[in-house]
């Protein structure tokens, strides 16, 4: 009985010992850490995407709070929350336009057409120094899904050789952007409503040879809306996209059917694939 | 002279089933006629590319500087034949993807412009001079990997270079143009290498050279003892004609991860690199043409033809009597390294080695499929590398992980991807690897 009484005193002592000890040292050598990087990391959207150049949102909380960087840098994360972290941070909230990636091209395989069967890795990157994928086009889309593998979100499809953003689903992390090899992919504001889907810099006839769908530089959309349109080379840009409603593309009659709205791009291709799947 | 040298076996390798070498080794050597026209890509050798001096509408005479070298790691291009400079296009490079070239339409003379001075004693001249000579006739490594000779040939002071070793082995299938140019002209190819052993400062060359082209091996043999060069036949394995297995076998040094013959003293240059350095040096002839093994079971005639640079791939099928069958694929280089094509309009370059058409028989194609981690690539690997760990990691995109396991060694030989049985991409993901850490690094 003695024994068991010595051995309870031994331990109580040592804990007791132990005890004072860590209390001592976890005063003395205290690391002091910031609060407000708990609560910044907490109202950023934690998929750690690192669209913002920060290593995941714990780094950005950690850099917004000691190193002063933008509240507003992560694209996902809401303007509510973007207030908040500005409140946290007690900085006045700028206003924050959203953006999302479009992918300017519309040569799906029924489309673009092939000069090879390319039958290697399945990556942009790679697919770009060996013909392009197959694709005659060498601006245009190659198709095998580089970017929408790297988008941390799912907001890109590829569907029938064609890399298709769906906006309601991109927060503009412009990862993408940073992948394709083709530099065809940019970010532009969420409002926007219709794009010339083309990035050939070839003349006209050069880019009918390997698309039925691409921007000939006619300059008929320009004619109708020069405000909204701008020819670049062989190739024009709607440079105010928030613009291109479906009336506007319907008075412009583009010729090969380049500018499209945003929904009509959605819709490309997925009647064809519809067709496919009843036939099997 | 044979030399007494026991050459050693390298790791890993194979033996393809089908040489192919039979199908135009024995034909004699056909100098096509004249085309109408060449479009002669820009940027056919590595590092910078040379700045094109003329203009649409310009005379040129054959062998005259069309573009010029752009630094040290540049060499300038010159006009494979005499007549007008036509409009600056695109074409498919090697590997499909677009390149600039220029158009050069012959007016069927043919003649030679104001030539470099000749140097026919040039024991005698100063090195610097036979170093910018080669420079100046746009000469680069001729076996494939265009790297401009004369970088080659001027090794930093701190290396000390004893051997010149002469790249015969020609281990690709198919490809005979190496083999061709020994049988035909065997001097011309020593003092080529003679003149490299000179502007090197050392007398020691050894030709590595497969056993199975007996007659190279006699014609060489014939003129090897006015150069002291010695004559080492290999066993015929791919890739014997890789730089640093090739110096294994020779000498037994190896080239650490990394680093470059000149490290273990040695200078490695293919046998159509140092014909040319002879010609440019004794005739002052620049680089406008080349040996291409013309080849494949559906052509009427393969064989060897000494191609313009700029010629047309389309034209060079012509020229071996066209096609009797249905092809299935055609390749630039041969069938180990080389790149397949999607049109007729690529051009012969500095590089181009051989035009490889294979029957729909010879072809197969397949889908790739998940690491079976048999090891077959891992035994077969030239570099020793873990290709299996490394395929895995690529495919994953851990290029750090691929980083460590050195995949910034392999040497594209394809061996890999020959023998597995998965049929995976091997090559293409280290090709990919070594662009993205080398994209990193330059970030850096």
């Amino acid at each position: 009985m003695e024994s068991v009484l010595v051995a309870v005193g031994v331990v109580a002592l040592v804990g007791l010992i132990l005890g004072v000890l860590i209390g001592f040292t976890a005063k003395k050598f205290a690391v002091a850490s910031d609060p407000r990087i708990e609560q910044v990391a907490e109202l950023l959207p934690g998929a750690n995407c690192g669209g913002c150049g920060y290593a995941g949102c714990a780094d950005l909380a950690k850099a917004i709070v000691t190193s002063g960087a933008d509240p507003a840098l992560c694209a996902v994360c809401s303007a509510e929350n973007v207030a908040k972290i500005c409140a946290v941070m007690g900085v006045e909230a700028g206003t924050k336009e959203r953006k999302v990636a479009v992918v300017y091209c519309s040569g799906d395989r029924s489309h673009a057409k092939m000069i090879a069967q390319y039958n290697g890795l399945n990556d942009c990157r790679a697919a770009a120094s060996l013909h392009g994928g197959g694709k005659g086009c060498r601006f245009g889309c190659i198709g095998l899904g580089s970017c929408a593998r790297s988008c941390p979100f799912g907001a890109i499809e590829i569907r029938n050789g064609l890399a298709i953003v769906h906006p309601e689903t991109c927060v503009g992390c412009g990862k993408c952007v940073d992948i394709c090899p083709r530099k065809l992919i940019r970010l532009v504001p969420a409002e926007s409503k219709g794009h010339v889907y083309c990035n050939s810099l070839l003349k006209g006839p050069q880019k009918k040879k390997y698309c039925s769908i691409p921007c000939i530089a006619c300059r008929k959309c320009v004619k109708a809306a020069p405000e909204v349109f701008n020819p670049q080379g062989f190739l024009v840009r709607a440079v105010k996209p928030e613009l291109v409603d479906a009336e506007l593309v319907k008075s412009a009659g583009c010729p090969t059917g380049a500018l499209q709205t945003v929904e009509d791009h959605l819709a490309l291709g997925q009647a064809a694939g519809k067709e496919k799947e009843g036939a099997a | 002279m044979i030399s007494s040298i026991h050459p050693k076996k390298f790791a890993g390798g194979i033996h393809p089933e089908n040489e192919g070498k039979e199908l135009s080794a024995n034909e004699p050597l056909r100098v096509p006629p004249l085309l109408e026209k060449y479009t002669l890509p820009i940027h056919q050798n590595i590092g910078a590319p040379p700045k094109l001096i003329v203009k649409k509408g310009d005379e040129v005479r054959k062998g005259q500087c069309i573009a010029e070298a752009d630094g040290f790691i540049s060499v300038p291009l010159h006009a494979p034949t005499s007549g007008k400079i036509g409009d600056a296009v695109e074409i498919p490079g090697a590997n499909g993807v677009a390149v600039p070239a220029i158009e050069i339409l012959s007016d069927g003379a043919d003649e030679w412009g104001a030539c470099l001075e000749p140097y026919p004693d040039w024991k005698n001249t100063d090195r610097e001079k036979l170093k910018k000579r080669i420079q100046e006739a746009g000469i680069v490594g001729m076996g494939g990997a265009a790297f401009p000779t004369h970088a080659k040939l001027s090794p930093p002071p701190e290396k000390i270079i004893d051997t010149l070793i002469v790249n015969a082995a020609e281990c690709e299938p198919y490809l005979t143009a190496d083999d061709r140019l020994l049988r035909d002209s065997a001097e011309k190819v020593l003092t080529g290498a003679a003149i490299a052993a000179k502007i090197l400062k050392i007398s020691r060359i050894l030709v590595g050279i497969e056993n199975n082209k007996p007659e190279a091996i006699e014609a060489l043999s014939a003129v090897s003892e006015k150069f002291s060069a010695e004559i080492v036949p290999l066993h015929v394995r791919y890739p014997q004609g890789g730089e640093k297995q090739l110096i294994y076998a020779l000498t037994g040094r190896k080239v650490v991860a990394g680093g470059l013959p000149m490290d273990v003293g040695c200078v490695v240059q293919n046998v159509g690199t140092l014909a040319a350095i002879c010609e440019a040096v004794t005739e002052g002839h620049p680089l406008i043409e080349r040996l291409v093994t013309v080849t494949g079971s559906p052509l009427v005639r393969p064989g060897n033809f000494v191609l313009r640079l700029g010629t047309p791939v389309g034209k060079a099928l012509e020229f071996a009597g066209g096609v009797k069958g249905p092809v299935g694929k055609l390749i630039l280089g041969g069938p180990m390294m080389g790149f397949a094509q999607s049109s007729l309009e690529v051009a012969v370059s500095k590089n181009t080695s051989g035009i490889l058409l294979l029957a729909p028989e010879e072809v197969r194609q397949f889908e790739a499929g998940p690491c079976l981690s048999c090891g077959r690539c891992v035994d077969a690997c030239p570099m020793r590398l873990l290709v299996s760990t490394l395929s895995k990691v690529c495919e994953n995109e851990r290029y750090d992980l691929a980083e460590e396991n050195y995949v910034m060694s392999c040497l594209e030989c394809g061996i890999c991807t020959y023998v597995c049985p998965a049929g995976r991409p091997n090559v293409q993901h280290f090709r990919l690897a070594k662009a993205e850490i080398n994209a990193r690094r330059r970030k850096k």
